[in-house]
Order: structure tokens, then sequence, then C-alpha cells
């Protein structure tokens, strides 16, 4: 039985949740530098993502009311091809696309759509890269005050009440990237209060959020116009940048909430006074007691975590050794990591042979990218000091 | 219809690519025997004539109209002549045609008729992945005025293209550069090749991908009308030449190509059951039951030496006062009556051997008879099939001189 993820995506209209989602299957759809592939599991749904990232680059745009805006629901299956040419399936990616519309036009409250976030693994919350570009040029206008009073904050407001782990998406970095650094984003979106205050929350249930910003067609592939379009450099071709982080990210950071929320289960039934405390709380605090590590909670508590976190003990221990969650992440110790990771995730290839063993080696490569995006981006870690 | 193999052969093509001329343009060039040693036969007369009907629509100057609606299933038999002219099916292939738009088309009209690529591809025997020649030579190009075009090709048609091939296991798959009449006298395939290689990712990955798993890759240009039939015009359109006649350039590589691995392995299938069937005995011994070999056993030697003794001892060497004894006479006569029964019995037994040795006799010629009728069989297919794989191997070679970079295997990647 192959696990699935569920990532509920949240994104103003115009955010371009589908682009990025065509985006990020244009980059992964063929086994290639890292050695695992997605596959749509709807042949008409592969078929439109596939025309929507041509429009991205040929600057078509989609016709008005065509079937794609009608989807909400993206399945990914994530496979890796053994040496043999064999294909087995490692897990699968589900993406929720909630409407642009009902996220910032309604206020109310929205039962249904709580239920979604509690049962996902992840939240991709989709950051419009050039109304950021305009905030970080402090210009006064439409776009950033849209951005400002509705997007962000109608987004932070659907999640705030969950611990679901966030990962913030700015689009578009080829804009911003020239002029801006991501730390300089950071800083600037840490101003805005409500933001603040849920990095706060989620820094405070050790539920991970980041900040990832990612391309559609990377630099140097178009140059952008005062008129907001986009001219081409001839010749060039687009090459989408670190749109594999998000999605690599879903299961160790998934992994990490999941255990922090055991943990927290447990130092909280530690304190409750004798008589109040269940069967199921004696079996935490027994088991758990001295757990610590990720690998330690895992060991002890594994049994009490949902299904799709029920792995085998060498997925954990590759998973575990990126999640010591806000610590020691030195840029030599990552630079010591990459090396080891991508040695280990060469030797696993070899071993490939059926869904678990896939599995294990697309993990290996998930946490080659978080590695990486660390490496590059350090400030991605929304943590508060 | 005789009972050759079939191979199912898929080309993975987005619309336009030229499947279908293809197609026709193969036909027509191999459907005579003459420079290769063996022609292909279309099991439909309907779909000869339709095959025929594209053709002269090429002859015209003109394209058949793309493929529309169903998937359309051409079966070919390759044969060979043998010295005495006798037509000898050696093997047979499926070209498995359908509307390109499939491949990319969201709202494609042929919606209705989705055809499962994958389930298809799972199936197939070997799978051609058609690069279309004039996106090629745009892309050669880089006109700025053919962004458009160019960008579709690279980000929809190619990724599209390269997910299926992804998907094909140990079969052979090679890649097909179709007008390259459009190419030939301005880019090299070296040149074409290291473009492709450099700036198109989903190509080079899934070739690296096949190439370090072993499976042999290679970049095959063809063209189906030849060079100087048509030339391109400023709008875009192809005018045929006045005068000028059609001369397909190694449209039957690919297939020599696809092909050859497939029919090397039945050559030894076949050499195999060669062995089996000369080893396979064929002389039958007759065959008794029990009782039967018991009587067979004593009419053989116990009753024939009992009726001796019986004639010797006690009727011939009978003392003479003895003959007079009518009880002894009585018991003679019972003896002298048994032994006519045993003799009779012997008789039958004997009768009943030499019946069963001729049945034996008869089957063993039978099962000889059998036995170099299947060798002929084997041996003629084995024979017919060698034909053609020299043949390819013959056209195989001819591609390794004149495109040593035709080998995706190697260098560059």
């Amino acid at each position: 039985m192959v696990n699935t993820y569920k990532i509920v995506s949240l994104g103003a209209s115009g955010a371009g949740k589908t682009v990025f989602l065509s985006s990020m299957f244009k980059a992964l759809s063929i086994q290639g530098d890292y050695t695992f592939f997605l596959e749509v599991e709807d042949r008409t749904k592969e078929k439109i993502l596939n025309a929507i990232y041509a429009n991205v680059v040929t600057g078509d745009s989609w016709p008005e009311g065509t079937r794609y805006s009608e989807v909400s629901e993206w399945t990914f299956t994530c496979r890796v091809q053994a040496p043999t040419l064999e294909v087995y399936t490692a897990c699968r990616f589900t993406y929720f696309d909630y409407a642009g519309g009902r996220l910032t036009d309604s206020n109310e409250e929205d039962p249904e759509f709580d239920r979604i976030v509690e049962e996902a693994t992840t939240v991709l919350g989709l950051l419009d890269g050039r109304k950021i570009y305009e905030l970080m040029k402090e210009a006064k206008n439409f776009s950033v005050d849209t951005f400002l009073k509705k997007d962000l904050p109608s987004i932070v407001k659907r999640i705030r009440k969950s611990t679901v782990p966030i990962h913030f998406v700015i689009s578009k970095w080829d804009l911003i990237e020239d002029e801006f650094s991501l730390k300089q984003v950071r800083e600037r979106l840490l101003k805005i209060p409500e933001f603040q205050e849920l990095i706060r929350m989620r820094n405070a249930a050790n539920s991970p959020v980041r900040l990832i910003p990612v391309s559609s067609i990377g630099s140097g592939f178009a140059i952008p116009q005062p008129d907001g379009g986009m001219k081409k450099i001839s010749g060039a071709v687009p090459r989408p940048f670190q749109l594999e982080a998000p999605l690599a990210c879903v299961l160790p950071d998934g992994l990490q909430a999941r255990i922090s929320a055991l943990q927290k289960k447990q130092g909280e039934i530690e304190k409750m006074p004798i008589g109040t405390q269940n069967v199921f709380s004696g079996i935490i605090s027994v088991f758990g007691r001295t757990s610590q590590t990720v690998l330690d909670v895992f060991g002890a508590l594994a049994f009490l975590l949902p299904d799709e976190y029920q792995f085998a003990r060498p997925v954990v221990t590759v998973l575990s050794r990126g999640l010591s969650y806000g610590v020691g992440k030195h840029e030599q110790s990552l630079a010591e990591r990459a090396e080891k990771l991508k040695q280990e995730r060469e030797a696993s290839l070899k071993l490939v042979k059926d869904e678990a063993s896939s599995l294990q080696h697309a993990v290996y490569n998930f946490a080659v990218i978080e590695n990486k995006l660390m490496r590059n981006f350090p400030e991605s870690e929304l943590i508060l000091t | 219809m005789s009972n050759v193999n079939n191979y199912d052969i898929i080309t993975l093509g987005t619309s336009g690519a030229g499947k279908t001329v293809f197609l026709s343009s193969l036909f027509k060039s191999l459907s005579i025997q003459g420079e290769h040693r063996f022609f292909l036969e279309v099991s439909d007369s309907k779909m000869e004539r339709l095959l025929n009907k594209f053709y002269s629509e090429i002859l015209s100057g003109g394209w058949p109209a793309g493929t529309r609606g169903d998937i359309q299933k051409w079966v070919f038999t390759c044969c060979v002549k043998n010295q005495n002219l006798e037509q000898y099916p050696a093997c047979q292939f499926t070209y498995i045609d359908y509307a390109g738009g499939l491949l990319t088309d969201v709202d494609s009209e042929d919606e209705g008729y989705d055809f499962n690529f994958d389930q298809e591809i799972e199936k197939a025997d070997a799978v051609l992945a058609l690069l279309d020649g004039l996106k090629l030579l745009k892309f050669m190009e880089g006109k700025e005025s053919d962004n458009r075009d160019v960008d579709n090709w690279m980000q929809r048609d190619i990724p599209s293209l390269m997910r299926r091939v992804q998907k094909c296991k140990k079969i052979p798959v090679h890649f097909v550069i179709s007008k390259w009449d459009l190419l030939a006298n301005k880019y090299t395939l070296l040149e074409v090749r290291n473009r492709l290689l450099e700036k198109v990712n989903e190509f080079k990955n899934v070739v690296k991908n096949r190439a370090d798993a072993n499976c042999p890759v290679r970049l095959i240009p063809i063209s189906s009308i030849g060079v100087n039939f048509m030339t391109p015009q400023a709008d875009g359109s192809m005018k045929k030449v006045s005068g000028a006649v059609l001369n397909p350039f190694q449209v039957e590589v690919p297939l020599a190509f696809v092909l050859t691995d497939s029919l090397q392995a039945k050559i030894s299938q076949l050499k195999m059951e060669q062995e089996e069937i000369s080893r396979r005995p064929t002389e039958i011994k007759p065959k008794y039951g029990f009782l039967n070999r018991l009587d067979q056993l004593l009419s053989n030697t116990v009753l024939p030496s009992y009726n001796a003794l019986i004639n010797q001892f006690l009727i011939i060497n009978l003392p003479e006062k003895y003959k007079n004894n009518s009880a002894l006479k009585e018991l003679i006569k019972l003896t002298e009556q048994s032994v006519k029964v045993v003799d009779k019995k012997i008789e039958r037994t004997q009768e009943e051997v030499a019946r069963k040795q001729e049945q034996a006799a008869q089957e063993t010629a039978r099962l000889r008879r059998l036995q170099e009728e299947s060798l002929k069989v084997v041996n003629d297919e084995e024979t017919a099939l060698s034909h053609v794989v020299n043949s390819f191997t013959h056209i195989q070679k001819k591609l390794a001189e004149n495109f040593p970079e035709s080998d995706l295997g190697g260098l560059g990647i």
C-alpha cells in the first residue's frame, strides 16, 4: 500500500497555484539530477499541466472557461526508475487547490476546510512574487495593498488555528533575486503583524515553517518590461528554479510536526495529576518518557502516528538527520551532510526493487533537496529568535 | 495467414510529426524485394489501397490528412522469396497509428478515442520516438519569429514524448528525426544531436537513463520524400519541385534497429527447437502387454522345444511295447491335441508380434517424416528470418558508417 500525503494549496486568485504545479511537474517529470520522477495520475490533467507550462513560456494565456479552472485536486505519483529501467512507486502527493476567490472573499467559518487542513501533511501558501517585488520597492499601489490587506491575511487567517507545517512559496523569484535577498524579503514579511504572529505560534509548537523562493522559468530567460510583460532572451532555455524544494520538504516537515505534537502531548501528560490520566496517556508517558530525538520518539511512539508515517526504520533515520529543527545547521555540517547523502542516495538506487525500497530512495532525494535548500537559503527556515 | 511471430511497434509523435507519411513511405519503399532481401505485404487489401492513396497524395505534392479518430493497427508481413521464387513469410509487425494530438492536446477532437499510451507501451515490442524535423529545423535556426513554435515544441511536445519514452522498459527504443530533407543541407546530425543534448534536458535525461542501463539508443534521420522533392516556401508550406521524383531516405533504418533484436532472439529459439527436434527419438519399439510378452517368450523359446520334445521322445522314441497301450495312446492323443492348441497359439502370437512390429515400423516412418517436415519448417523459418536479419544488419552497418554520431550511447552525454 502506497502512502498518500496531502497538501492544501492556498493562494489568492492569480497567485499562480496551477502554474506552480505545472512548473513543478515540468521540473520533476523526467528522472534526471534527482533520481525520482512525478507522474500525474490522470492523463487529461497531465495534458493540462503540460500545456499550462508551455503557455507560461510562450506567454500565451490559457483560454477562459476551460476545464482546468474546475480542477481542485491534483495527484502526483512519486516513482523511481531503477537502473534496470523498471519503475516502482514510492508514494503519492495530492494537492488540494483551495479556490482563490473563496479564500479571499469570504470571512465565514469553514469547518469543512479546517478539517482538510487538519488532515494535511503540509500547507502550501503561494505568494505572488511580483507583488512581493513591488512591496520590496515600497511601491504604493493597488497590488501591494491587495497583498498586505487581502492575500496574505486571508492565508494566515485560514491556517492559524492548526499546527500543520507551512511552506510559503514565493513565485517569480527571477524578478526579485537581482535586487533583493531572501533575508531582506523575510525581514520585510516579518514586519507584517499577522505573519509574525503565525510564525511565532508555529515555532512554539515546533512545527516547521519555510519561506521558499521558486521560479517557473529561472533567471536569464526573460527580462521584465516596464509594462509588466516579459521579453524573452533569444536562444535562452527556461530552467525551473527550486520547484522541487516544497515537495521535498513535505515528508520531513510533516513527520517533524507529528513528532512534535506527540512530544507535546507527552509533556502535558507528565504534568497531569495522577488519576486524570487514561490508558492512552499512560502508554505515551511510559514509552516516550526518555525520548528526545526524532528517532527516539519515533522508535517509542511510531504506533501512535497515522498510517502514512509508518515508515521503516531506515527511512526515519534518513529523515531524522535533517530534522533537528532549527539546531546546528551550519554550513560546514550541511556541506558534509550533502556529500554523505549523495553517496548514500547513489547506493540506495541500486537497491530499488519494490515500493518500500523506492520510498527509501525517494526520501534520500528529499533529504538531498532539503539540504541544498538549507545551504543556499539558510533564512528559508522561519524561526524567530 | 501463417503463424509467424508478430511484433508491435508504436511510433510516438505529436500531431504533424509525420507518422502516417513515414508509414506509407516505408511500405512503398519496401513493398518490392529489391536492394533489401525482403519485402512487406499488408494483410488487408483495403489498408493497402489506403496506403497507396496516401502515397499518391504525397507524389502529387500534397500530404495525407492527419490521422483522426480511432487507433489504427497496420499489420505488415515481412516476406522473403526463396530460390524457387516461392514467397515465404518471415515475421509480422503491427504499426500502431493514432492521432498525434492525443499525446498533447487537452481538448482534442479525438478525446473520445483516448489512446492509453502507457498500456500500449507496456505491451509494445519496440518504440520509435519521432522528432518533427520541421520543428527541429526552427529549433536549430533559433529565429526570433519562430520562438513560439519552438517553445511549444520544447516545452509541450518534447516533455510529453519523453515522459512516454521514460516508461519503456528494456525494449528497443530509438529516436527518429522526420523530414531530414529540410535539415540535410544545413546541419550535420552531430550538430543537431549536440544541440538537443545541450538544450533539451528531458531528451538528455531519457537518453542517459537508457544508455546507463545498457540499452542502445540511436538518433536516426529519415526523409519520407527524400531530398529535393519539395522546397519549403516563405509561408511555411512546401512546394513540389517540378519533375522531381520521390526518393525516400533511410525509412527502412528504424525498422532494422527496432526489430533485429527480437528477430535474433527468435532465431536462437528456432535453433534450439531444431536441436530439440533432431534429438527427439523417432524409432518406435513394438509394445506388448504382460500376457503378450509371456506368450511371446513362450512361443519363441519354451513352446517350440516342448513340441519337439513330444515328437522326439513321446512318440518316436517310445519303446514298442508301449505303443499299444491304450491308456498311453489316449495320453499321446491328448498331448498331440494340446500341442496343436499350443501350435495355434504360437502362430497367433507370432502373427501378433509381426503385426505390432509392422505397426511400430510404420509409426517410426511416420515420425521420421514428421521430424523431417518440422525440421524443414523450422529451417525455412530460420532461413527466412536470417535473411531478414542479414538485411537489417547490413542496413544498420550502413547507418553506423554514414552517421556514426547517430549512436547516442557514446560521448556527449
